[in-house]
């Protein structure tokens, strides 16, 4: 036995998969994304001193 | 074990393959775990299709509680070693708890309305994980206030210290309030029978959860490790100019 | 000893001083509680059902208006210096601060609530019993208030940002307080829920000066 997609009640899961996946996604980028600027700044202030 | 992790330089070769590691992991993770537990895994006999929201929910609540253990245990190390890192971890997983705490709230209203038919009950779990949230928001917003870093992590380590014991008094309070008040017996979801077939795919989902814990722990850590070495850098040559 | 004590009798006469008098926190508390007649309509079964509750809503928010001073101005104007050197311990001077508030604040808003419940219908003969709970429950409030003020000490315009760190450490007293009011109100004045809010106060008693003495200390160095 497995899934039944014809519950109603699937508008529920399917929201709640949905924001689940769109908050990790989003904390991700954001997370990453000032890894990424950090490391770079860090890594042109060696350069240059 | 804390003098392992006391040298900044150290951390950052150890993070460097650590936190892509455990981001692969949780990619895998959830890549086996989501489908198991959206398609391949049975209904509930009482619950049917909605049961699927527990595998999202119930490792958020878990790994929300976990990361703010976690920063109590930072805190106390920042407090009394004055551990610089063990104050960035902390800081490092703050927004990261709020972000669990915040989709367990979400997704187990999501899950109430339509198995209890409200989108929400001031139970002891569901009203102690508000104010798990709210202390998560506290903290970000105290480290956030403060100019002075350092000040701001140990203060805010101090805060962090306090919600902890905070946390289960709030909790058993929830619990003998609503014992007064009678009557919130009919809000014991999920229960302490798991059938053996659920247990696949929530450790899955666990399991990817704490993995990805871990590498957005390990990669803000890096970011602000990296920040604070080019505002150094960048005070040191404001003063030599 | 003496310390302390002059450190009580200073915060006691500075909360009733004009300027930072106790009549501001005690006006915020009666107009918080006035608005509840007026949003929810004068239905007098209504009333009798959440007047007494709404007030522990009212007084803790009073209490949140008192905080946000109580430490900014020791650190402005090297009082906490003077605190961190004299040879009381710390969280004893803490504790005498929030001691302070309590008897310059906390016990006129408890006092005002008795009218106050009579107003709210609250039958009259209750009114002593909430009076007497707020009065306990103000201690909770301020002693861990404490904590959330001696950690944004520093911080300009705090005043929202107390409010956030307090009021997670306000559930518990206001959870058995307003349920110790709701007794009353129905006849049964002191029942579990009385017993544990004193419980609940007693914790903030206990530990709301160590953490805002630790507190204290980061702030000066």
């Amino acid at each position: 036995m497995s899934a039944d997609f014809t519950d109603p009640v699937w508008m529920y899961v399917g929201g709640a998969y949905l924001l689940a996946a769109l908050g990790f996604g989003a904390l991700g980028v954001v997370i990453i994304g000032r890894l990424t600027r950090w490391a770079r700044a860090a890594r042109m202030d060696t350069e240059s001193s | 074990m804390i003098q392992a992790f006391a040298n900044p330089a150290r951390f950052l070769s150890f993070s460097a393959w650590a936190w892509p590691f455990a981001g692969v992991a949780a990619l895998i993770l959830f890549a086996i775990g989501a489908p198991w537990a959206l398609v391949f895994s049975p209904g509930d006999y009482q619950q049917g299709e909605s049961v699927r929201i527990m595998y999202v929910h119930v490792p958020a609540a878990w790994w929300a509680l976990g990361i703010y253990a976690f920063m109590g245990g930072a805190s106390f190390v920042s407090l009394i070693w004055r551990h610089a890192l063990a104050d960035v971890a902390a800081r490092a997983a703050a927004p990261i708890g709020a972000f669990y705490a915040g989709l367990c709230l979400v997704t187990g209203s999501l899950w109430g309305a339509p198995t209890w038919g409200t989108w929400w009950v001031w139970d002891a779990r569901l009203t102690s994980m508000l104010i798990l949230f709210l202390t998560y928001l506290g903290y970000l917003a105290l480290h956030a206030a403060i100019d002075d870093e350092e000040r701001a992590g140990r203060l805010a380590a101090v805060l962090c210290l306090a919600g902890l014991i905070n946390l289960p008094i709030v909790h058993y309070s929830v619990e003998w309030w609503s014992t007064l008040h009678q009557g919130a017996s009919l809000l014991r979801d999920g229960g302490a029978a798991i059938h053996p077939s659920m247990l696949g795919p929530l450790l899955t989902m666990a399991g990817a959860y704490a993995a990805a814990f871990a590498a957005l722990l390990l990669a803000n850590m890096r970011a602000d490790v990296f920040r604070r070495r080019v505002e150094a850098a960048r005070l040191r040559r404001a003063r030599a100019s | 000893m003496s310390a302390i004590l002059a450190l009580f009798r200073r915060d006691l006469a500075l909360a009733w001083s004009a300027g930072s008098g106790a009549a501001a926190p005690v006006g915020f508390f009666l107009g918080a509680a006035m608005l509840l007649p007026l949003s929810v309509g004068a239905e007098r079964t209504l009333l009798g059902a959440i007047g007494a509750p709404i007030l522990w809503i009212a007084a803790a928010l009073a209490s949140l208006m008192v905080l946000e001073r109580l430490f900014q101005a020791d650190l402005e104007e090297g009082g906490l210096d003077q605190m961190l050197l004299s040879p009381a311990p710390l969280e004893a001077l803490a504790a005498a601060k929030a001691a302070a508030l309590w008897v310059g604040v906390g016990l006129p808003i408890a006092a005002a609530a008795a009218p106050a419940a009579i107003a709210l219908q609250a039958p009259p003969a209750a009114a002593g019993a909430i009076a007497l709970g707020l009065a306990i429950g103000e201690a909770a409030f301020l002693f861990a208030g404490l904590v959330g003020a001696a950690a944004a000490a520093s911080v300009k315009r705090a005043g929202v940002l107390i409010a956030l760190l307090v009021l997670p450490f306000f559930a518990p007293p206001i959870l058995f307080g307003a349920a110790a009011a709701a007794a009353a109100a129905e006849g049964a004045p002191f029942g579990p829920a009385f017993l544990l809010l004193c419980g609940t106060t007693l914790f903030a008693l206990a530990l709301g000066p160590i953490a805002a003495a630790a507190a204290l200390r980061l702030q000066a160095t």
